[in-house]
């Protein structure tokens, strides 16, 4: 009982004392709100045509903004103001920003831009990017200058820019991608490998259609394709120098060699060798040849490909019993297994950022495109379908491409890239079919 | 034979003659009385009252009487002005302290009294009073309150009814050993310290400051049979509160009521509000009107992965209008050392703050002083990608 009166004077006393200075507190500050929930949506952006500043500049001025615009809009975090709710245009380059114009449409930000013709043929392009609410420039101006052909990597350029000043990361327009084009029936299909720029323009063929063509990579640097060909009637992996054309065969093993990919630096291919009923991993050095066997259990490993640092590999392999995805280390040894969902697992592709390893997942009868971390954990399906395959990282690691296939007598692959958040699914625009893609890095 | 005779009558008529005279002589002999008599002239009241180290609490409010200390503050009163304490003056009046040894010590005590009474009297309180304990009633104050008063039933202070008993002890003094010896020592009338005596009449006048928000009146503790001796425990919440108060309307109308004050609302909070910004605060519903506001204007679509892990704390000012300041937005503080991602989610933050307040948020203009400046926490924590 005494103890009770001693703890209720206390409570009073320690009420009285500080109670008025909580309530002081909670009242004489600023008032304090925390925002939990937002919205995630494009951005609504403006880009009025660009400054023609001559004649000859006056197509390319146009069909600039339209790739800028094309590009951000295409990454699904920004949305144009179509021009003709724009109250004003840019007439000059130099002149001052009429924010009021802007702020009225609700665009949060604007793309200024010029080009001109030099005499010596080469175009200069121009921008400039404005805060419209801020009132302020976002960074310098920058100029890009370069021949008639290239525009539309100095169109991509400019998006780059765009997007990593308002997005804070890594762009990826100014990239390709190279694939497996594909023509013809069903039953009779013709596949080449081809490139193209990420957005399907500039498509050019790399080889012909006379032998059947896989799972082309692109080296680190973009100046080199590994693909597997059936030309010498096995599967085969050959290496493309892209600046000359010139192909050689890697390798002196013995069997069926396929899923080839670039070790980070270049210099080592990571390759699956099938030779008598058994599959593993090996990796060859480009320049001498030297083969190195990593795995050696009597099960099926394949689809390898290097950690960004280059130290740890992660793979597929059925030693437990189904298709896995498994890590270890690039010198081979001990893996251990980082998928353990329903289904099964294969061609896991780690992101260029190194923290999510993106994969395909067969689970009754559909095909999911889907990234997991490295841990096996926070796992999510991005993709679902008839047949879906094939995941490439973009060059900042936010975007994936794989190949869907549609299903029935008719059915043909087409190339579609994803957010990895799941949102702005949507259909890369190739002339004819693709599959098998993979993504460049970031042209130099 | 006659010799003896003639001594012995002798003797006989010098012992009649001694009795004759001897008596007046031994009259004029004896011991003087006067102290005695003096101190009885000290009235019961007034000497228990003067020489009690604890006096009661109507008595130490209502001794230095006003008239009293106003009349002495002024001029220095003279020594035999001073003491003028429930008519004990009148008999010290007549004596002159110098001239009266045998009350020398009396009168010093009594000065010395009226001194200290009139010095200790600035600040009596409550916790002073002797008797004055806190305890919480057994039963519901509110329920035994037949005053109209209404007092709430939590903890209160409450004064003990007075003692029945008068606290002046009505037996006389005893009076003084006879052989003490008078004291040659001439003491000065002490004089009240003016800055003391200026301090009194504020403090004399009014009540005792009460320790409490909550009245109690005195007559309702003497009608008290008796002060409460154990604590309850307090009520807990009730469970069904979300039912009893059905709508928001209601719970922001009584939030709005108790913080905004009232004197029957909790008394520490009124206090304490009144050093901030006047009016009531904002009600849940405009704190949530801001806030969603602020919502459907924030836009993570655009940020990068590492941006969306950043908790940002932005911090602005309002106009009267509602909109927000040129120049007030800025960075408080961020979760992430990374400039990109911080300046990211910062400008995710900032735009969200722009739009939202493009046309002015909609928020009561005479609560002004309470949504002038804002401080916003963004956290994507819930919109982030798992």
């Amino acid at each position: 009982m005494r103890s009770l009166a001693i703890i209720s004077t206390l409570s009073l006393f320690l009420t009285a004392v500080f109670a008025p200075q909580f309530v002081a507190a909670q009242t004489t500050g600023p008032l304090r709100i925390e925002i939990t929930e937002g919205v995630i949506e494009p951005m609504p952006i403006a880009a009025p045509a660009f400054v023609a500043e001559n004649t000859a500049a006056q197509q390319l001025a146009d069909d600039l903004a339209q790739v800028v615009v094309s590009d951000l809009v295409g990454s699904g975090i920004f949305r144009a103001i179509p021009r003709k709710a724009q109250i004003s245009g840019i007439s000059n380059f130099d002149a001052p920003i009429q924010f009021s114009d802007w702020k009225a449409i609700n665009a949060q930000a604007l793309i200024t831009g010029s080009v001109s013709v030099r005499l010596s043929g080469k175009i200069a392009v121009k921008f400039r990017l404005f805060d419209v609410f801020a009132q302020t420039a976002l960074g310098e101006g920058l100029q890009f200058v370069g021949t008639r052909a290239d525009w539309r990597r100095m169109a991509h350029k400019v998006a780059d820019s765009v997007y990593s000043r308002l997005t804070g990361e890594k762009s990826y327009f100014d990239s390709r991608v190279v694939f497996v084009s594909e023509t013809g029936p069903k039953n009779a299909r013709l596949k080449r490998l081809a490139m193209m720029d990420y957005d399907g323009a500039n498509l050019q063929f790399l080889t012909d259609d006379r032998s059947l063509v896989l799972a082309p990579r692109f080296s680190p640097d973009n100046s080199r394709v590994l693909y597997t060909s059936y030309e010498t009637g096995v599967p085969h992996v050959f290496l493309l120098n892209l600046k000359t054309m010139r192909r050689k065969k890697i390798g002196a093993l013995q069997g069926m060699m396929f899923a080839p990919r670039f070790s980070p630096d270049g210099k080592t291919a990571l390759v699956s060798l099938s030779d008598r009923g058994n599959t593993d991993i090996y990796s060859i050095n480009l320049a001498s040849g030297k083969q190195t066997r990593l795995t050696s259990s009597p099960s099926i490993e394949t689809a390898p490909s290097y950690s960004p640092d280059g130290k740890q590999i992660v793979f597929e392999s059925d030693r437990a019993g189904s298709q896995q995805i498994y890590v270890m280390a690039a010198s081979g040894g001990e893996a251990r297994r980082i998928s353990f969902g329903n289904g099964r697992y294969g061609t896991p592709v780690w992101s260029p950022r190194g923290d999510l390893v993106a994969f395909t997942m067969m689970n009754k009868g559909r095909f999911h495109i889907g990234v997991m971390r490295l841990d096996g954990s926070e796992e999510r399906l991005l993709t679902s379908s008839f047949l879906d395959e094939g995941p490439t990282w973009s060059p900042n690691g936010r975007v994936l491409m794989f190949f869907r296939q549609t299903r029935g007598a008719d059915g043909a692959p087409s190339l579609y890239s994803v957010d990895i958040s799941g949102r702005n699914l949507k259909r890369v625009n190739v002339a004819g079919f693709g599959s098998d893609p993979s993504w460049s890095g970031l042209l130099k | 034979m006659k010799t003896g005779i003639y001594i012995s009558g002798f003797g006989h008529i010098a012992l009649l003659g001694w009795l004759l005279i001897g008596g007046f002589l031994l009259s004029q002999r004896k011991p003087p009385t006067m102290t005695v008599s003096s101190v009885t002239i000290v009235s019961p009241e007034a000497f228990a009252a003067l020489t009690s180290n604890a006096p009661a609490p109507d008595t130490a409010i209502g001794q230095p009487k006003p008239p009293q200390i106003d009349a002495a503050s002024p001029d220095r009163p003279k020594p035999e002005d001073a003491p003028r304490l429930n008519g004990a003056g009148a008999a010290l009046k007549v004596q002159e302290p110098s001239k009266s040894p045998d009350l020398s010590a009396i009168t010093s005590s009594i000065k010395t009294k009226a001194q200290t009474v009139l010095a200790d009297m600035p600040e009596p309180s409550a916790p002073d009073a002797p008797g004055v304990t806190l305890l919480v009633p057994t039963d519901p104050i509110a329920a035994r309150d037949n005053t109209g008063i209404k007092v709430p039933d939590r903890l209160a202070i409450v004064t003990p009814p007075e003692p029945s008993s008068p606290r002046v002890d009505t037996t006389p003094a005893p009076a003084p050993d006879p052989s003490a010896e008078k004291s040659n020592l001439t003491q000065k009338a002490t004089v009240p310290d003016a800055a003391a005596t200026k301090a009194i009449p504020k403090t004399t006048a009014k009540a005792p400051e009460q320790a409490s928000t909550r009245i109690v009146p005195e007559s309702n503790t003497k009608t008290s049979p008796r002060a409460p001796v154990r604590s309850s425990r307090p009520k807990g919440r009730p469970r069904d509160l979300a039912k009893r108060v059905n709508t928001a309307s209601q719970i922001e109308k009584a939030l709005a009521q108790a913080q905004a004050g009232g004197k029957t609302g909790p008394k520490p909070a009124v206090a304490a509000s009144k050093a901030a910004p006047s009016g009531p605060p904002l009600t849940i519903s405009e704190k949530d009107g801001l806030r969603l506001a602020v919502e459907n204007r924030w836009n993570l679509g655009s940020l990068s992965s590492d941006a969306m892990r950043v908790t940002v704390t932005v911090g602005f000012s309002l106009g009267r209008d509602g909109k927000p300041l040129p120049g007030t937005i800025r960075l408080i503080s961020s979760t992430d050392a990374s400039n990109a991602a911080s300046k990211q989610a910062y400008e995710a933050a900032r735009r969200a703050i722009l739009l939202s307040g493009a046309k002015g948020f909609d928020l009561p203009a005479q609560k002004y002083e309470h949504w002038r400046d804002i401080e916003m926490t963004f956290n994507p924590e819930k919109m982030r990608i798992k």
